[in-house]
């Protein structure tokens, strides 16, 4: 277990490196130049230059990364050219909206998808699996940002019992607070059970139709006892894909973030990007890279544990 | 059967069949077996012929979209035709219990095999989980595992199969059930591990007490363990007799060509399997008349017109067969 942490540590770190180069490389050759940016269309020539060399933008490529770099083993990436404030601590607090969103979104994903899952595997071809289908199927089709529009319209703007937009503001009490994560919580939340429910129902129906199940039966045992052994079954591959969700919720929901106002890492990215303030862009894409790989490699944990074959045979 | 021997199964005409209302089709047809208690009675048949179902039908157990029915299926006295699933699941494990052929994927993969029959233990005996710790070590005992506390740590996939199949028959005997279903129990075995398990099986039946119904296509097994042989074909059973009636005089053509097929394998100078021409008919399609006409060698018109009945042609021998019927 520990060689395998200490291995996944090494391949987060060169991740990171080879995504750190390649963040910079793309900003170098994007279009745009952040100091016109930031001056705005009325700036001389002259005043441009003197942003630029404000900015760090007149050093060479090469010696702009080594800087960085050596300030970034420090957890110092810079200060956003746009609010002038360090980019370690603007993105720690948009990822504190982004997770607290996320962990709600989550909560009621599970919550919406396991039951779902489990009673679509459990009558398999019935017509409440029909429906639960139906339901998943809507929930991946329907694109996010008219899925965040369509219950903006409904609960903020026609019931007026949501907050349409932003997170509130600070020192709010935490119901107030709660609820301006509802809507897009649930935004996230909807194509998350969907994934979850669909493959619960591929998962666990096929456990239910493996010998084991037929051997359980055999010895007596309740059915509640089977579908629990089976599902500990099932949890393993579903594991991975769910992972893969979490890793990509916390990496920041760009359009979810976009229509709410909600100032998370989502949100951040696009606001830097279109403002090329560098610095933030690099940071919030370094984030969701290190996010990403840190989800997988606890995906990876949880799976050795639940499954003993390769916790026992690493394989 | 022996006088004064308890009956611990009495099956009378089960049926299986499958498909909705109006387009059923019968799978297994006219099975009637009486087995007594510390007896042994053998289904043989070629692979398809309706065996294993035979068996899970007994259990309750046939797959999805399929019906059973018998005009009588009584397990130690008690009547399983009326029983509703959770009573169905009542009696499993405690007054009938199934072996299956392949003992590496009866157990779940990823619990403990000490947690397996924690759960079996506790449901079929009412224990409580440390007394079913001490019983688990009992019956690993009973099935000759030695080190029974390490294996109970392990999961199925740290065992070979041998191992496995002595665990299983641990714990479908756990609660001493009247009825074993044994379904090709060491099909899936080395050869040496064959005799050793089948030995073990004879062994817990003598002293748990119970019936046993052998599900096998080996012959030589049947007639070293079983005291009364079933031989089916097309989901029906053509011919039935005590083993040593049966080995010394059989008389269904089908009956004579499988005898044929052992005698060959087990004479010097033929290593090849050998077996019979041709296969049998899908269950849900067995033709008109007698299933085996097609593979016959004495089939005449009269074998395609009508389904031949079973017929005694001597004291607890039955055949189903026109040229038995003259
Ligand atoms: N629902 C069903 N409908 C049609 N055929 C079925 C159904 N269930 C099982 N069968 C057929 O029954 C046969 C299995 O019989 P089985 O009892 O396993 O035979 P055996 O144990 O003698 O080899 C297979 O050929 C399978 O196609
Ligand atoms: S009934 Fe006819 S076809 Fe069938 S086994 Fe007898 S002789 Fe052969
Ligand atoms: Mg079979």
């Amino acid at each position: 277990m520990w060689r395998f942490a200490l291995v996944r540590t090494g391949q987060l770190l060169v991740t990171l490196f080879l995504a750190s180069v390649a963040v910079f490389l793309v900003i170098e050759h994007a279009p745009g130049d952040p100091a016109q940016v930031q001056l705005g269309l009325s700036a001389t020539p002259a005043e441009i230059a003197v942003e630029r060399r404000k900015l760090g933008l007149d050093a060479s490529v090469m010696h702009r990364y080594v800087v960085w770099l050596g300030q970034a083993l420090h957890l110092d990436l810079g200060r956003s050219f746009a609010t002038g404030l360090p980019v370690t601590r603007t993105i720690v607090t948009a990822f504190g909206y982004t997770l607290r969103l996320d962990v709600l979104a989550i909560v009621l994903g599970i919550a919406l998808g396991l039951p779902l899952g489990i009673a679509a595997a459990l009558r398999r071809g019935s017509r409440l699996d029909a429906g639960i289908s139906a339901f998943a199927a809507l929930g991946l089709s329907v694109p996010v940002f008219a899925m965040g529009t369509l219950l903006i319209l409904v609960f903020a703007v026609h019931f007026k019992v949501m907050p349409a937009a932003g997170a509130g503001v600070p020192g709010q009490s935490v119901l107030s607070s709660l609820r301006y994560l509802v809507l897009p919580a649930a935004t996230l939340a909807i194509p998350f059970a969907a994934v979850l429910a669909r493959y619960l129902r591929v998962e666990l129906g096929e456990a239910m139709e493996q010998p084991y199940v037929l051997t359980a039966r055999s010895l007596g045992l309740r059915r509640r006892t089977v579908v629990v052994n089976a599902w500990r079954n099932a949890m393993i591959p579903t594991i991975t894909v769910m992972g893969i969700q979490v890793g990509r919720l916390l990496a920041g929901a760009i359009i979810t973030e976009t229509v709410f106002s909600y100032p998370g890492i989502g949100y951040l990215t696009v606001q830097s990007i279109q403002s090329l303030d560098y610095p933030v862009v690099e940071g919030v894409l370094l984030l969701g890279a290190a996010v990403f790989l840190l989800v997988m490699f606890v995906v990876d944990v949880v799976i050795g544990f639940a499954s003993p074959r390769m916790r026992i045979e690493g394989a | 059967m022996a006088a004064g021997t308890e009956t611990v199964l009495d099956v009378e005409n089960l049926r299986v069949s499958s498909g909705a209302r109006g387009e059923r089709r019968v799978l297994v047809r006219g099975v009637s077996l009486t087995v007594g208690r510390r007896r042994t009675v053998a289904l043989v048949g070629e692979s398809g012929s309706g065996k294993t179902l035979t068996g899970l039908a007994l259990m309750g157990l046939t797959p999805a979209g399929t019906a059973v029915a018998a005009e009588r299926l009584l397990v130690g006295g008690v009547d399983l035709t009326r029983m509703s699933e959770p009573e169905f699941a009542r009696v499993r494990g405690r007054r009938i219990a199934m072996v299956f052929q392949n003992p590496m994927e009866a157990l779940n993969p990823v619990l403990r095999v000490g947690h397996q029959f924690s759960q079996v233990l506790t449901r079929n005996l009412g224990v409580s989980r440390s007394d079913a710790r001490d019983r688990a070590r009992e019956l690993l005992d009973s099935v000759g595992v030695s080190d029974a506390r390490r294996r109970l740590g392990q999961y199925p996939f740290e065992m070979s199969g041998g191992m496995l199949q002595r665990m299983m028959i641990a714990l479908a005997l756990a609660a001493e059930p009247d009825l074993l279903v044994a379904d090709e129990p060491t099909t899936a075995l080395d050869t040496t591990l064959q005799a050793q398990v089948m030995a073990l099986l004879a062994e817990r039946r003598e002293d748990v007490g119970m019936g046993m119904v052998l599900v096998s296509h080996d012959l030589g097994l049947v007639a070293e363990y079983a005291d009364e042989v079933n031989v089916m074909y097309a989901g029906r059973v053509v011919e039935r007799a005590p083993t040593r009636e049966m080995f010394a005089s059989p008389v269904h053509p089908y009956t004579l060509a499988l005898l044929r097929t052992v005698r060959e394998i087990a004479s010097p100078g033929t290593d090849r399997l050998s077996s019979i021409p041709g296969s049998p008919p899908p269950l849900d399609d067995p033709g008109s008349g007698c299933a085996f006409a097609p593979r016959c060698s004495f089939a005449t018109a009269e074998c395609t017109a009508v389904v031949p009945e079973l017929k005694g042609v001597a004291e607890g021998h039955d055949v189903a067969c026109v040229r038995s019927e003259r």
